[in-house]
């Protein structure tokens, strides 16, 4: 067969490494999509538990949590922000919208085995990393989507069957094992709901605003806009 | 999301056993399909470098990348680990992308290749190191224009051959054509390519 000349031979190799990704690029990539498998893939599936099942995927293990610590913002906030910012990874923390700690440059991505190019050094990454992995980069090294949805389709089941108690529990439990995970904005429209059906105050309004105004096309939405009252009114 | 363990080779194939040794009967082992995520560690840098070298421009990488995983996602369960996962992976990445190219020349979004690479006097000289010439990025940008100038089938080939190293029966399988067909194109990309970067070199000179 009709091999390269050495001057084309010479221009891809001064070209390996050129276009390898950033281990940012990985995390961000696979964030947005999971996203979209959790909007399309998932769908009306997601929440589609009744009670007894969430009580049975349970148990008794529930752990009595003394505080709340659900994070403000979720994946696809962060992902948005990445692609607004796609030199943010390296150079800058997060701003201050997003609760994550910041980012680190962790490689999460494991080299294909047959490229050439996987051997080889990766693309000269920015300076300025950081010591501390971002929670984004741990998550893509674990298969736990699926744990994931379990948790989330549990919790509506126990809310839309009225206990309120164990949907927050299994709430807590996801915001605890899956801070940054793909379903963080799901979580957060359940624990909205929760609340507003517990007690429609002004701060569960003004919390229901604040997540339609950051995710108004998210699948929870239409449910949020129907369990809290007053979404509309001027914020004092 | 979670799927049966992957179970597969060093080649990352399925492999066959005999069921009995002198029947001649070769049965495949139960395949279980890798989880999405090994699949992805596995698949993404190859995946990017290929979206990145095949002309798709910078703002649209992360979409068609996207793209490419929501697919293997919805297809995984078809994989029956008739060939590395990285093959199966870059023959749907070939079939996006090339959707892609598609559509942008419709649009009329086509790069001419002069406006794509860089100064030719920059090119590597075969008989020096590169990197003393040649930064590694404007390298990369004259071999995307090259690549651009090919129509998708022979870019693709290209691409999977030379810069993936991959064999011709492997892009055969990832592409869905023969083996011999598979051949001939490359043969014809690298004519191409090795002719574009001459005209390349000479519009420069002149």
């Amino acid at each position: 067969m009709d091999e390269l000349g050495p001057r084309a031979r010479a221009l891809l190799d001064a070209a390996e490494g050129a276009d390898d990704p950033a281990s940012a690029d990985a995390v961000r990539v696979r964030a947005a999509v999971l996203s979209r498998i959790g909007s399309a893939g998932f769908g009306a599936a997601l929440f589609s538990l009744s009670l007894e099942q969430a009580k049975a995927f349970l148990g008794a293990a529930v752990p009595k949590l003394a505080t709340v610590a659900l994070l403000a913002v979720g994946t696809s906030a962060l992902y948005h922000h990445w692609r607004e910012h796609p030199n943010a990874l390296a150079n800058a923390s997060v701003p201050a919208v997003v609760s994550a700690p910041a980012v680190a440059a962790a490689p999460p991505v494991a080299p294909s085995s047959t490229s050439p190019q996987a051997t080889r050094a990766p693309s000269a990454e920015p300076a300025q990393v950081r010591s501390k992995p971002h929670p984004l980069a741990k998550a893509l090294q674990r298969d736990d989507l699926e744990a994931e949805m379990r948790l989330v389709r549990a919790a509506d089941a126990a809310l839309r069957a009225g206990d309120l108690a164990l949907s927050q529990n299994l709430l807590i439990q996801h915001a605890r094992e899956f801070p940054n995970g793909a379903l963080a904005e799901e979580r957060e429209g359940l624990r909205v709901i929760a609340t507003c059906e517990g007690s429609a105050t002004e701060s569960t309004r003004r919390a229901a605003n604040r997540f339609l105004q950051r995710a108004p096309r998210a699948l929870i939405a239409g449910r949020i806009r129907a369990a809290c009252a007053g979404l509309d009114e001027p914020e004092n | 999301m979670t799927r049966r363990a992957s179970f597969t080779n060093a080649s990352g194939t399925h492999p066959e056993v005999p069921t009995e040794p002198d029947s001649g009967v070769v049965a495949r082992t139960e395949f279980v399909c890798p989880p999405f995520d090994q699949v992805y560690a596995e698949t993404f840098p190859a995946v990017w470098r290929m979206v990145r070298r095949m002309g798709v421009i910078d703002s649209a990488i992360d979409d068609v990348v996207q793209e490419v995983y929501v697919t293997v996602y919805r297809k995984l369960d078809q994989f029956e680990g008739r060939c590395a996962i990285k093959t199966w992976v870059l023959g749907i990445l070939t079939r996006v992308v090339n959707n892609y190219r598609r559509v942008r020349r419709r649009k009329g979004r086509g790069h001419a290749l002069s406006s794509v690479v860089g100064d030719p006097d920059l090119l590597p000289d075969s008989q020096i190191d590169p990197h003393e010439q040649v930064s590694r990025a404007e390298a990369g940008r004259i071999v995307h224009g090259l690549l651009d100038e090919l129509d998708d089938d022979k870019a693709s080939v290209f691409a999977l051959a030379e810069l993936e190293g991959m064999s011709v029966p492997e892009i055969a399988e990832a592409l869905g054509t023969n083996v011999n067909t598979t051949y001939a194109r490359l043969r014809a990309a690298r004519r191409d390519f090795e002719r574009g970067l001459r005209r390349l070199q000479a519009q420069h000179r002149g």
